[in-house]
């Protein structure tokens, strides 16, 4: 009897559908093949936010700051009680939340922005550093990263808050505390592939001194991977400051920021939750979008990256 | 101490489908070995030769491989039909297999006794807790005293990675027979070894025949194991057994082209050197098949025919068939 | 095995004495430590009495030995607003922390690794994408949030679980269940992953071969190597707990180290923020040096290095 073309055992056939077999396999499992389509959602969501950034102050409705004590814990328009005055509402202050939502995008995306430069930049300078140069500067920078690893940069964001001041630069040079060990330790992986390749002898023959080789040949081969890694991080960043802020470490008031907006509505949970609950919505949305759009780009750009 | 077949493969066909297209990478295999025999299958990288024995343990790899024609009778039954709970009891007991690499084939965490205990425990149907632990472990022992590991009582508390690549091997062996079966697939077993340890293990095999009686599928691409090793040989090529015959026939009046040449680049060590003799060419693509005969492109006596349409299996002696037009029948 | 220990246990030390280095030196930093480290209606007498103490008029290293000196002995200043030495406040709520930290972790892995598990023999089906999901939404909420919103959905409107502070059984439910939800993501993406990796190995077809059922080669062997790179990210896991616990605690009122951070920040109390930064170090470094350990155990290959 000739055996032709039938299902076997390692075929996707549809199983028994029961919980049991989710977890208990009676066969190899099927392969599959993802594809990789553009994001639409999240980078719609990331447009958004960034015009909200940009234009604030021709989008919001109301200043972020004054207070009208009359109008205060209104809850949102389509809520009973609420009006169309005050779209999402207002806080105990009579502050419309909106408005303090737009502007909080602002700071977010402003920090976020610093901070990677700084943080990131940092990183990738020593990054590059330690990868091309090598020998004992490498170990103590490695020795360094594997430290910042270790512990929890926000500890010491707060301290910092505390012993320098709140404030914007505070708050960048503490976030920056919490990339730059990231940042260096993949680049420098690139780095050492780099080395290794002619173009590199080549300029080194040439006569080349090494902090030019490393600015005019490295530099350029890694911003690829940097800009994945940039992406990668906006969401640690915006959560950091956000952590931050919630925390009292952040940017003081009265200046909007959605970590203390939360922090502020904390109190007024159970009658106004509108407060608190709002700004988180959108970090979430934010750092999702952001995340799933690094992932695609990292896909994209350098498959390699997908251990991170 | 040849006895009855106890492996058949009939026109077996394995390919994989891909979006870009199918790869026919074993298209019409047949071949059957016998008890106690040793049946070499050769052929350069790519042929088919590791996809046919994973289609024999119907192991195939992830990524729209299917075996969509054909038989596999062992001991007359077919076991491409078998369910998958049937394969399962099949496997490690009736046939069985040895990897290429033995750096990868042995998991890192468990011991060497560990992981035999598993397959005795298999063989004997016990369950796994509840079995005195000391029983199995004086087996293990026993087991690898049989593929002739020195000390074995100190191995079997080992890593893997506490012992060398040939000592690796057999263990992989050991537990491949573990289950006593008829049938053992060698995919490549010397390959990853150091030559002077590849001899032994050689031997090894030969002797584990001996005393079990087992049919052996020897795959490997180095001609010069075929003759230390196998009984009778099958030339693979572009997904289709282009010869098969005992192996002092093989290598005495080689009647495929492409076994020609191959045992012509074997260099030998006797005689004047001159040239290594190679082949030209590159093997055809198996998403895109010539209709005629595979080797034609490569072949130095290609008539109009051998493009035209794909010799027949003729048959040119005892028990030896080769598939070429230019070939007398017997 | 010995070796492996105190060189890991050298390691640590080296980091200690890091990190209170610069806790130190930013104490120094503003110019003006002795405002940082007393209370504002502090009379002219405590603080010359600290500048004494301390050392601050002197150069900065003999401040640094004092520092050490203190240090060792088990004194890392007093605590403004509490008014209790900052070690002793640090150790009277340590155990409240300790005690939901372990849950958190039970929780993470429980859910988490099996849930990577499925989601690797499943993958690209519906259940995959939906846990990459559920992971996804698990790291992208800020923790803080996520605890507040908790609340609100099952203390302020369904009554089930009380709000916050420490006691029974229910008031475990809601912190605990915070702190995981970071860890069962994590613990989630990198097991699918691991998972992914190993089942494409070679001696998972030996164990095929052998002929062992779909089950055993799924949790046994594949699971067992897959987890050693799960181990690898515990350390991060920890100092991730840590941070995330200051946060929950706050925002459940559990009296344990993070809500105390909480409160030196706020209350700009410096000397009992630099001891618990201090405290929290060694607590981080000892639970690393465990998990280093536990990995040397679980990949055998790890200990001849």
């Amino acid at each position: 009897m000739a055996f032709t073309e039938r299902p076997t055992s390692t075929d996707a056939v549809a199983p028994r559908l029961s919980l049991w077999r989710l977890v208990w396999p009676a066969r190899v499992p099927g392969h599959f093949r993802r594809t990789a389509r553009v994001p639409w959602i999240p980078i719609a969501i990331i447009s958004v936010i960034v015009v909200m950034a940009v234009f604030a102050p021709l989008l919001a409705p109301y200043s972020p700051i004054d207070q009208t004590l009359r109008d205060k814990l209104l809850p949102p328009a389509w809520m009973a009680g609420g009006s169309d005055k005050y779209l999402l509402g207002t806080d105990a202050f009579g502050r419309d939340i909106l408005s303090r939502l737009i502007y909080g995008a602002r700071v977010s995306l402003m920090v976020a922005l610093l901070a990677l430069t700084a943080g990131g930049g940092v990183g990738l300078a020593i990054g590059i550093v330690a990868g091309y140069v090598g020998g004992a500067v490498d170990s103590v920078l490695m020795r360094l990263v594997d430290a910042a690893f270790t512990f929890p940069a926000i500890l010491f964001a707060l301290l910092l808050a505390v012993t320098m001041g709140q404030g914007l630069g505070t708050l960048v040079i503490a976030i920056s505390l919490l990339l730059w060990a990231s940042f260096a330790r993949v680049i420098r992986g690139e780095v050492l592939s780099l080395r290794q390749r002619d173009f590199v002898a080549l300029a080194r023959v040439r006569g080349c001194s090494a902090p030019r080789i490393m600015l005019t040949h490295i530099l350029p081969n890694v911003l690829n991977t940097f800009m994945v890694l940039v992406t990668l991080n906006i969401g640690v960043v915006i959560i950091a400051e956000a952590t931050l802020s919630f925390l009292g470490a952040g940017i003081p008031p009265p200046t909007p920021t959605w970590g203390l907006m939360i922090s502020e509505g904390r109190g007024r949970i159970a009658d106004a939750w509108w407060v608190a609950l709002i700004p988180g919505i959108a970090i979430t949305l934010m750092v999702l979008s952001v995340n799933l759009f690094g992932d695609w780009l990292r896909d994209r750009l350098d498959p390699r990256l997908r251990q991170l | 101490m040849k006895g009855e077949t106890v492996l058949e493969v009939r026109d077996l066909h394995t390919h994989f489908f891909l979006r870009r297209g199918v790869v026919k990478a074993v298209d019409g295999v047949s071949f059957s070995i016998r008890r106690g025999e040793v049946l070499g299958l050769v052929g350069e990288s790519g042929c088919g030769k590791s996809l046919t024995a994973l289609s024999l343990m119907r192991l195939l790899p992830k990524g729209g491989a299917r075996t969509i024609k054909g038989e596999v009778l062992l001991g007359g039954e077919n076991i491409l039909e078998c369910t998958p709970a049937e394969m399962r009891e099949i496997r490690g007991r009736r046939i069985s297999m040895v990897l290429q690499d033995p750096q990868t084939s042995l998991n890192p965490v468990f011991t060497i006794g560990d992981q035999l205990r598993e397959a005795i425990q298999r063989r004997k149907r016990a369950p796994l807790v509840g079995t005195r632990r000391a029983d199995m472990m004086k087996e293990a022992v026993a087991a690898l005293r049989r593929v002739e590991i020195a000390a074995p009582e100190q191995r079997i508390g080992q890593y893997p990675h506490q012992m060398s690549g040939g000592m690796k091997q057999r263990v992989v062996g050991a537990i491949a027979i573990s289950g006593e079966p008829g049938v053992l697939i060698a995919d490549e077993p010397t390959t990853a070894l150091d030559v002077t340890i590849q001899l032994q293990y050689l031997k090894l095999l030969k002797r584990l025949q001996a005393e079990t009686g087992m049919a052996i599928l020897f795959i490997t691409h180095d001609f010069g194991v075929v003759g230390r090793m196998c009984d009778r040989v099958a030339v693979m090529y572009a997904g289709r057994i282009v010869e098969c015959g005992p192996v002092r026939q093989i290598f005495e009046a080689p009647q495929h082209p492409y076994t020609r040449a191959l045992i012509a680049s074997v260099p030998k060590m006797t005689g004047a050197v001159g040239r290594l003799a190679t082949i030209e060419g590159q093997p055809p693509s198996l998403m895109d098949l010539p209709a005629g005969c595979r080797f034609a492109s490569r072949c130095t006596h290609v008539e109009q025919r051998c493009l035209d349409a794909y010799p027949g299996t003729v048959r040119v002696g005892d028990e030896h068939t080769a598939d070429c037009w230019r070939v007398a029948p017997s | 095995m010995k070796r492996y220990i105190a060189r890991r246990l050298m390691q640590g030390a080296i980091l200690l004495c890091m990190v209170a280095t610069i806790v130190f030196f930013l104490g120094r930093l503003t110019g003006n430590p002795v405002d940082l480290m007393l209370p504002e209606d502090a009379t002219p007498e405590d603080r010359a009495a600290l500048t004494q103490t301390l050392g601050l008029d002197g150069p900065i290293l003999d401040q640094f030995a004092i520092f050490v000196g203190k240090a060792v002995h088990g004194d890392l200043g007093m605590s403004i607003r509490m008014k209790q030495p900052a070690v002793e406040a640090f150790f009277d709520r340590l155990p409240n922390t300790l005690s939901l930290i372990p849950w958190a972790i039970l929780l993470g892995m429980m859910l988490g690794i099996p849930l990577g598990v499925v989601a690797a023999l499943h993958r690209g089906s519906f259940l995959d994408r939906a846990a990459g999901t559920v992971a996804v939404l698990g790291i992208a909420m800020p923790s803080f949030w996520l605890g507040i919103l908790l609340i609100f959905v099952f203390s302020v409107e369904l009554g089930w679980l009380p709000s916050g502070r420490m006691g029974g059984p229910a008031h475990y439910v809601l912190p605990v269940f915070t702190l995981a939800t970071f860890l069962v993501a994590g613990f989630m993406r990198i097991t699918r992953s691991a998972m992914l990796e190993v089942m494409e190995s070679e001696f998972v077809k030996l164990a095929r071969i052998k002929g062992l059922s779909e089950a055993v080669v799924i949790w046994k062997h594949c699971l067992r190597n897959a987890l050693i790179p799960v181990l690898t990210l515990w350390g991060v896991f920890v100092g991730n707990l840590i941070t995330g616990a200051i946060v929950t605690e706050t925002v459940f009122a559990w009296p344990g180290i993070g809500r105390l951070t909480y409160e030196a920040v706020i209350y700009r109390d410096f000397p009992l923020l630099q001891a618990v930064i201090i405290l929290k170090s060694i607590l981080i470094l000892s639970i690393n040096l465990g998990v280093d350990i536990l990995y040397a155990y679980v990949d055998p290959r790890i200990r001849v290095t």
